[in-house]
């Protein structure tokens, strides 16, 4: 009993793992969407980071001018990340789909 | 039935190799379906696993005795849930329990990796199965729980009865997932430096992982100081036993990473830092096993008690010394963008973090592995008991309290001076009232007062953060209190899931500070009717009562409680003598109130009727608990996801849309 | 987006965090020194306890099994004492207060203590370890 239950187990087990192996499929391009991944993750920390700056400021723990200074820094890395996306999304029609979602700062 | 158990180990150990190789081999010639095939290994090992298991829960459930193991942690007389949680009870069953949980996660992380860097995913896969491969081996050779007998014994030994309580059934596996946990960051960060291809060293993409192993073992960590309180009967919740510090060394590495991330995040530093602290963290949980499992530290002599531990040192230092070797290579990939700007910023102070936290987490290492270093050195075992913990850990401790005040007061990347300086002030205001307070109401000890007028100044700054933050957003959008409170939390979850968890370890460290030094304990021998006053208590013995339970002689005494005038109502504290003649444990009598527990356990009786009892003032140790709680709470949030915005950004100003930047 | 801010500040950056870093390394160190002086007793078998006496210091600690049919337990006092053997060298031992649950016959135990001036050994705590090897928590004596 024992040992039919093992036989089929094991049968199904090689029969599961080794299953891809027949359906040679021609591996994708990866390239693309790990790059696109990384990108959004990119913009992802540029707007948390823009987000929290104003945040510290509004809660006074910065001058002015520190904030200013910091703050267009940020925006400049957070519209890279942007427009980098951007040319990756749509690189033929020059589109930005971000464009249309803008809203005032929290 | 058994054999079915050993074979599906076999099974899995040979799945696991399998997918090692073809996961090589497949992302060197890049053949995506042998990445496939090893992805699907793996999942047939969890699955093989799953059922070794499923046939060691059945056998306990049955109570096969012919099972070595059930035999041993099972008997007639135990309650079933216990007899199932003896499945981790003992060295086989919870390697078997580690190689699951190990199991589960590989499958759970495969599938986020494929989804977030699917180029990760050969790596990942080979270094999780390499890691189960290790477990796979001890389990079929030398911590095999299908080990059987020919001849079923009557009755199993059962457990020892300490183990069985609710807490000490929750508080392994929830260390595991802890525990285990700590190997997913682990392999992320090892193929993403194989790869070459993250600048980050994989760590942004551990982050998550780290998160919720911190969660759990900061969980396991208070199940088992709860345990130790209410089971042990020694009243007291860590002794700075080495399997405890086991547990709070990568516990210790997780959180100092947890801050740290946060500087790579915003700043693109210390990634070869963080990387670090992610290889640590798994070493320091691999050495907490084998702590736990050789002999090492608790005999007198040997240095290794079994095979076991042998071969947990080795996979140890080996895999060490391969990820260091790794990250070694890719060094120059992971340098930093940037440099800290100033010294007065948040980046600072999280270093500072960080520094004090290793300090610790260096410290509970060396008063742990004392006896061998000496022993190697000296040829002499020298033991450094709780003291050698109690004069090194509260000062650093202390500095880690200012921190967790000023951190949140200073701002990324540069701070001013007179900006923190005002801020300074509400909090400080509030921590000096408190010490006053306390001065006046007659606590003189200087440490405890030093700790309470900070923990005042920390928990000042907590809510002036709340309180400055609801402000900005009712400014902004004219919100409500409370509504502008839960949105403030909701749009900031990990700053103010964070704060929250600070609040958590401010609870913890009053209950702490309270029930260790302003304890008071007694001995008194009473006979019936007598009484003996502890604290602001006033104990009466009212006589001895006998019943049986669960296979145990439970004998009781009868106490009641009364505080001045009023009468606090009857407690009962026993002793539990189980029938095998052999082991014996304590019901506590417990009274929990939030200012201090009366904590009173039977030591020994007469044939006259008189009861010697130890009873005990422990003050605030309910704060520890609710912090434990708050902490959680506070984790919760801060692990929430941030609602994904798609392929639009949820807030982007207008203005840096509309022009090419400034 | 700043990268490395050049020259004079930047060294004097350096500066602070190398001193820094060389503070707390020291202020660790002797940390522990001191830990270590306040926290520390020494290993040692019945055997050579019996041998050493007098050369050893005077808090060690002492690990055996409770030899069978030793044990005597006065319970007005709370006074225990039984004879610790590591196989070979037995010693009697004196302990007064509370006894941890696994304390038994045959069991393994850890004193701390020191010897008396009757040759026993008089000893302030007293653990008792689980007969299983491996063992999630060790119940110990309490303080």
């Amino acid at each position: 009993m024992t040992a039919a239950i093992t036989v089929v187990l094991a049968a199904a087990a090689v029969w599961y793992v080794l299953a891809p192996l027949w359906r040679r499929s021609v591996t994708p391009d990866r390239g693309a969407s790990d790059e696109r991944a990384r990108l959004v993750e990119e913009r992802e920390v540029a707007l948390r980071a823009l987000r929290d700056l104003s945040l510290d400021h509004a809660t006074g723990k910065m001058s002015d001018a520190d904030y200013d200074a910091l703050r267009s820094r940020q925006e400049a890395a957070a519209i890279d990340a942007l427009r980098r996306l951007d040319a990756l999304d749509a690189p033929a029609s020059g589109v930005r789909p971000a464009a249309a979602n803008a809203r005032p700062p929290e | 039935m058994a054999s079915l158990g050993r074979f599906a180990m076999l099974g899995a150990l040979v799945l696991v190799l399998y997918a090692i190789a073809a996961a090589v081999l497949g992302a060197r010639a890049r053949r995506g379906e042998l990445v496939a095939s090893a992805v699907r290994a793996l999942g047939g090992s969890a699955a093989l696993l799953a059922a070794a298991a499923v046939v060691l829960f059945v056998a306990l459930g049955t109570r096969d005795y012919t099972f070595q193991y059930v035999a041993a942690h099972v008997d007639n007389a135990q309650p079933l849930v216990y007899d199932l949680a003896g499945f981790w009870g003992g060295m086989e069953g919870s390697l078997l329990l580690w190689a699951l949980v190990l199991a589960a996660y590989s499958l759970a992380a495969v599938r986020a990796v494929g989804r977030a860097q699917p180029a990760l995913v050969p790596g990942v896969v080979a270094v999780l199965a390499g890691v189960s491969a290790f477990f796979l081996v001890l389990l079929t050779t030398v911590a095999s729980p299908f080990a059987t007998v020919p001849f079923p014994a009557a009755d199993g030994a059962g457990m020892n009865p300490l183990l069985l309580n609710p807490w000490m059934a929750i508080h392994p596996p929830t260390l595991y997932l802890g525990y285990v946990g700590l190997t997913v960051p682990f392999a992320l960060v090892v193929a993403a430096l194989v790869s070459g291809r993250a600048a980050d060293g994989g760590v942004l993409l551990a982050r998550r992982w780290m998160v919720w192993a911190w969660y759990c073992l900061s969980m396991g960590l208070w199940f088992g100081a709860k345990w130790s309180y209410v089971v042990l009967g020694w009243g007291g919740y860590w002794a700075w036993d080495p399997v405890e510090n086991a547990a709070l060394m990568p516990w210790l590495v997780a959180t100092a990473f947890i801050h740290s991330v946060m500087i790579q995040e915003r700043r693109e530093m210390l990634s070869r830092w963080n990387v670090v602290l992610v290889i640590l963290a798994f070493g320091l949980s691999i050495f907490g096993t084998f702590l736990t499992r050789s002999g090492v530290l608790s005999s007198v002599h040997s240095f290794t008690q079994s095979s076991i531990g042998t071969l947990f040192l080795v996979f140890l230092a080996g895999a060490m010394l391969a990820a260091f070797a790794i990250v070694a290579w890719r060094w120059d990939l992971l340098r930093s963008r940037y440099e800290l700007d100033a010294a007065l910023s948040r980046e600072s102070a999280f270093l500072l973090n960080n520094v004090l936290f290793l300090a610790i987490a260096l410290a509970v290492f060396l008063g742990t592995v004392f006896p061998v270093i000496s022993e190697v050195l000296t040829g002499r075992r020298v033991n450094v008991g709780p003291p050698f913990f109690n004069h090194v850990i509260p000062p650093i401790a202390v500095g880690l309290l200012v921190l967790m005040g000023v951190g949140p007061l200073l701002a990324w990347r540069r701070s001013s001076a007179d900006q923190l300086r005002r801020n300074f002030l509400a909090p400080g205001a509030a921590g000096v009232a408190l010490g006053a307070v306390l001065l006046a109401a007659g606590v003189r000890a200087p440490g405890p007062l030093l700790i309470f007028t900070l923990v005042g100044f920390v928990a000042g700054t907590i809510v002036l953060e709340f309180a400055r933050g609801i402000r900005v957003r009712q400014s902004l959008r004219g919100e409500g209190l409370p509504r502008a409170l839960v949105a403030l939390v909701a749009r900031n979850r990990r700053r103010y899931g964070g704060y929250i968890v600070h609040f958590g370890m401010l609870l913890l460290l009053c209950g702490l500070t309270g029930s260790s030094v302003f304890a008071t304990q007694r001995l008194a021998t009473l006979a019936p009717g007598e009484s003996a006053a502890v604290g602001p208590y006033r104990v009466r013995y009212d006589g001895l009562g006998q019943t049986t339970a669960h296979g145990a002689l439970v004998v009781g005494a009868r106490l009641r409680v009364f505080e001045g005038a009023r009468d606090d109502g009857p407690l009962i504290a026993a002793r539990n003598l189980f029938l095998n003649g052999r082991d014996a444990t304590s019901s506590v009598a417990l009274r929990s109130t939030p200012r201090d527990d009366l904590y009173i356990t039977l030591v020994g009786w007469a044939q006259d009727g008189r009861a010697t009892l130890r009873l005990l003032v422990n003050p605030l140790v309910m704060w520890m608990w609710a912090g434990g709680f708050v902490l959680s709470v506070g984790a919760i949030v801060a692990m929430l996801p941030e609602a994904r915005p798609g392929t639009a950004p949820a807030v982007m100003p207008a203005r840096v849309l509309g022009t090419a930047g400034r | 987006m700043s990268p490395a801010v050049g020259g004079r500040s930047a060294g004097r950056q350096t500066l602070v965090f190398a001193g820094g870093t060389v503070l707390i390394v020291l202020s660790l160190a002797y940390l522990v020194y001191g830990g270590i002086q306040q926290g520390a007793t020494y290993w040692v078998t019945v055997g050579e306890l019996r041998q050493r006496a007098p050369s050893l210091p005077s808090r060690v600690r002492l690990g055996g099994t409770v030899a069978a049919g030793t044990v005597r337990w006065d319970d007005a006092h709370r006074h225990l004492s039984f004879v610790i053997t590591d196989g070979a060298s037995t010693l009697p031992v004196r302990y007064t207060g509370v006894v941890p649950d696994i304390f038994a016959e045959g069991r393994q135990v850890v004193v701390e203590g020191g010897i008396a001036r009757d040759g026993a050994f008089d000893a302030t705590t007293l653990l008792a370890k689980c007969p299983t090897k491996y063992n999630p928590a060790d119940p110990k004596s309490p303080r």
